[in-house]
């Protein structure tokens, strides 16, 4: 578990404008810890990429309501 | 005919009244010679004292005056002298102003000094109302 | 997370000291009490320096002594070296400690001279199993951000006294920054939206070299995305340059209030000169011209008994027929001469000859005399008709001389009005104020209504996006062959917007919450609550405080109201940030008088009951209201006293 605080609200606004998409949050969410765990990586690109690759796979074109 | 006079004449002792400052910067600030001798003239006149010249010097040439400077004083003479034949004495008729003159600067600078500076031209124009009140212009 | 511990070794004052923050009642409220000189901000300093590896609040001078303890350089031996360490120890909420410890070696050379030797900055933390990790360089950095970031810690750790100061160079964009920051909101705008942006146009490209239609698209949509960063930039730098003007006409205002109109009072005054020399001018002509009446006609007046005489002598001659003469010498002169009268042309004998010479000699005479009193005639009219005009052309000049010098004297007392009205006040530097404060007017309209310009462009640049978008969206779902990439990017394009959304919602809610929240801290805290009626905080983060009578009047309030509204924002980012990072105000009531104490400490005391709050006090500040309020309340009290050599600062607990 990231040692990092982040915000409840943006937590809480990612989770809302989400509109249900578990898939989306979750990415999102991660995406969050990973810049305030690791600030200014210079491979952040991979990282993101991997992400996607990742997350993508199990979304799909209108998930959300 | 005697050569006429060509020049008024002061006592060389009045030199220095007239040169004196009160004089020069003040009463008759920005006054001919001609003019500061016909205005001693009148104050000597008005106080009824004249004096004859102990030592002469030359003041200003009789040819500087205009008819009115020369009616001043002719008629100053008329009225010592009292008829007119005076009138054909020039000689007679510059010594008459000369006197009035020689009393009337010294008159002059005694009242001048004695009182506050700038004020003698304030007494005079009261002097010369009450004058006026007094006199019969007509 | 709120702070344990603090240890100091060497630290300036600090020989050793350790001051323990350990929460004992409701509230977790910490005092150090302090005189200057006894360390009190060097406290503050030990924090930001263990932290940041700086001093922001360093005195005078401080700054012209070492770091290091002077009782401890003076018991050095030379080429000895020795350490400053401080250490901050801080609770998480869930019990764990964090440790950030830094230390500095110096050497002595001679009794003048030490030099540093280097420092080490290390964090001390439990990982995910419990294991003690130490964390160096970058990672310690990382560490420190995330308790209280560089960026922000000016409203976490910070200098009661520069409140004043605070919206003099707070712009609106500094305020939003630190919002964004306070709030992390940064994290999602700068980090994630940006990142996932670049990414997703990275996906673009891709697509893109599978088909030109693709590639079209996509080049045409970078291309309207850059427009738009590019208006996007400028208007940042408009909004900066208006904050900036605005704070300086907010400044120069500020200088000049109360200063008079100088401009005006100049133009003034030279008119006023120009009047003063003309009225001396007319004023000494008509002197000189009632100096010149007083000669001529004082002249005739003193002579009148004598002109008088003179015409009446010469209006009796008139009426005698005396003047002008009966024979005239010249026909005289010619019988005379021919030795012939010219009337009966008779010869003259020796008799009449001698008669002739005797009647010539008589008319010589009467001739000159009547010459003389015909030449008068004339001059004798203009002297009665001057006496007859003399009092009242005398009258007419001293009206006028009066009226001039009433005139003067009006002027002059005006002048003197003005030159008292201007003294004191140095005129160019005056002048100086005005013309920077029209100068940052001018600034500030320009950039607005380029600003609005560039508002406009922004639109359409943001409908240009948008069509391209759509654009290149249609034409990846035409192709069949980046099918697999097309669902990437519609991902990307989803948490884009989410992200997008989440950030703008927080923005609109963390800068109402700030509002309400700056507002009601305020209010709590000020005397003169019926003489404000709102806070706002604008679009661009402006604060304008606005009077009960409607007008925004932050310019104009004392020190002490700047000074309660700067906290109650700081105590409203607290509270927007989510952050419980401590809060440590040195001086906090240095300038709030004593009527607003009270209510300062009430609400200081609420604060505490959230997150751990530390107040460094002189003694002066410590007052009754203070003590008397908070006294009971704190967990912790501290004193801190210089030993008799002042070369060491201890710490006492009370």
């Amino acid at each position: 578990m990231s040692s990092v605080k982040i915000n409840e609200r943006i937590l809480e606004g990612i989770t809302k404008n989400s509109v249900g998409n578990e898939v989306i949050k979750n990415f999102l969410i991660d995406l969050i810890y990973e810049e305030a765990d690791h600030p200014g990586q210079w491979w952040w690109k991979d990282t993101y990429k991997k992400l996607i690759d990742r997350f993508s796979a199990d979304w799909e074109v209108g998930d959300e309501n | 005919m005697a050569k006429l006079p060509d020049r008024l004449d002061i006592d060389k002792s009045d030199r220095k009244l007239y040169d004196h400052d009160i004089i020069t910067n003040e009463i008759l600030a920005g006054r001919t010679r001609k003019e500061q001798f016909l205005f001693a003239m009148a104050v000597g006149f008005k106080n009824e004292v004249k004096r004859p010249l102990d030592s002469r010097e030359g003041f200003f040439l009789a040819k500087d005056m205009r008819s009115e400077d020369e009616a001043l004083i002719d008629s100053v003479a008329l009225h010592d002298m009292g008829s007119a034949e005076v009138l054909s004495d020039r000689k007679a008729v510059f010594r008459i102003a000369e006197e009035y003159a020689h009393a009337g600067i010294k008159v002059l600078y005694d009242e001048a000094t004695s009182v506050q500076p700038g004020s003698f031209l304030k007494k005079l124009e009261l002097e010369l109302f009450s004058l006026l009140d007094s006199l019969n212009l007509e | 997370m709120r702070i344990e511990k603090i240890f100091l070794r060497n630290y300036r004052q600090f020989r050793q000291a350790e001051i323990t923050f350990r929460r004992r009642h409701d509230t977790d409220l910490h005092f150090v009490i302090g005189s200057n000189g006894t360390g009190k901000t060097n406290l503050l300093n030990a924090i930001n320096w263990c932290l940041y590896g700086d001093e922001p609040h360093l005195s005078k001078d401080s700054q012209q002594l070492p770091l290091l303890n002077l009782k401890t350089v003076d018991r050095m031996d030379v080429g000895k070296e020795n350490e400053v360490a401080v250490e901050v120890w801080t609770e998480t909420e869930h019990g764990e400690y964090i440790t950030f410890k830094r230390r500095a070696v110096f050497r002595k050379h001679n009794d003048r001279k030490i030099t540093h030797e280097g420092t080490k900055f290390e964090v001390t933390f439990n990982d995910e199993r419990g294991n003690t990790k130490i964390a160096t360089d970058e990672d310690a950095i990382t560490w420190v951000e995330r308790f209280v970031p560089k960026g922000i810690r000016e409203f976490f750790f910070f200098d009661g006294e520069r409140l004043d100061n605070y919206f003099k160079e707070a712009t609106g964009q500094n305020i939003r920054h630190a919002v964004f920051q306070i709030s992390q909101i940064d994290l999602l705008e700068n980090c994630v939206e940006r990142k996932l942006q670049d990414t997703l146009d990275d996906l673009r490209k891709e697509a893109g070299k599978t088909s030109p239609k693709i590639e079209g698209a996509r080049t045409e949509l970078e291309q309207a995305k850059n427009k738009l960063n590019e208006i996007e930039k400028r208007i940042n730098e408009c909004e900066t340059q208006i904050g900036v003007a605005k704070n300086k006409v907010a400044e120069f205002g500020d200088k000049l209030r109360g200063v008079p109109d100088i401009e005006s009072l100049e133009e003034e005054r030279r008119k006023i000169e120009t009047s003063l020399k003309e009225t001396k001018e007319l004023l000494g002509a008509k002197e000189e011209e009632k100096k010149s009446l007083l000669h001529e006609s004082g002249s005739i007046l003193m002579l009148w008994p004598a002109i008088k005489k003179a015409t009446q002598i010469v209006e009796e001659k008139k009426r005698n027929q005396e003047i002008p003469p009966p024979v005239d010498k010249g026909f005289l002169e010619e019988v005379l001469r021919n030795k012939s009268c010219r009337v009966c042309g008779r010869s003259l004998d020796d008799s009449s000859s001698k008669q002739v010479r005797e009647l010539i000699k008589e008319v010589e005479t009467s001739s000159e005399i009547a010459q003389r009193l015909v030449q008068m005639e004339i001059p004798l009219y203009q002297f009665r008709e001057r006496a007859g005009k003399y009092k009242e052309q005398m009258e007419d000049i001293t009206r006028n001389i009066t009226r001039y010098e009433k005139t003067l004297t009006e002027i002059t007392q005006r002048k003197e009005q003005i030159d008292s009205q201007m003294a004191g006040y140095d005129e160019k530097l005056i002048r100086e104020w005005y013309r920077e404060r029209a100068k940052f007017e001018d600034l500030r309209d320009q950039n607005q209504r380029q600003l609005g310009g560039l508002l406009v462009m922004k639109q359409g640049a943001e409908g240009a996006v948008e069509k391209w978008q759509k654009e290149l969206d249609t034409e990846l779902k035409k192709e069949e062959k980046v099918k697999g990439l097309t669902k990437k990017i519609a991902f990307c394009e989803r948490a884009v917007d989410v992200a997008r959304s989440t950030r703008e919602a927080i923005m609109k809610e963390t800068r109402e919450r700030v509002e309400v929240e700056t507002k009601r801290q305020f209010f709590r805290l000020v005397w003169k609550k019926e003489t404000f009626g709102d806070i706002r905080i604008k679009a661009d983060y402006g604060i304008d405080l606005i009077h009960s009578m409607g007008y925004e009047c932050l310019g104009s309030v004392s020190a002490g109201e700047r000074e309660m509204l700067a906290l109650s924002f700081t105590l409203a980012l607290h509270q927007a940030s989510g952050f419980d990072s401590p809060l440590l105000i040195d001086t906090p009531v240095a300038r709030i008088s004593d009527v607003n104490r009270e209510n300062f400490a009430k609400v200081l005391c609420e604060v505490s009951t959230i997150k751990q709050t530390i107040l460094l006090f002189t003694p002066d500040e410590y007052s009754e209201e203070i003590s008397r309020y908070l006294g009971g309340r704190a967990s912790g009290r501290y004193l801190l006293k210089l030993t008799s050599d002042e070369n060491e600062a201890k710490v006492e607990v009370r």
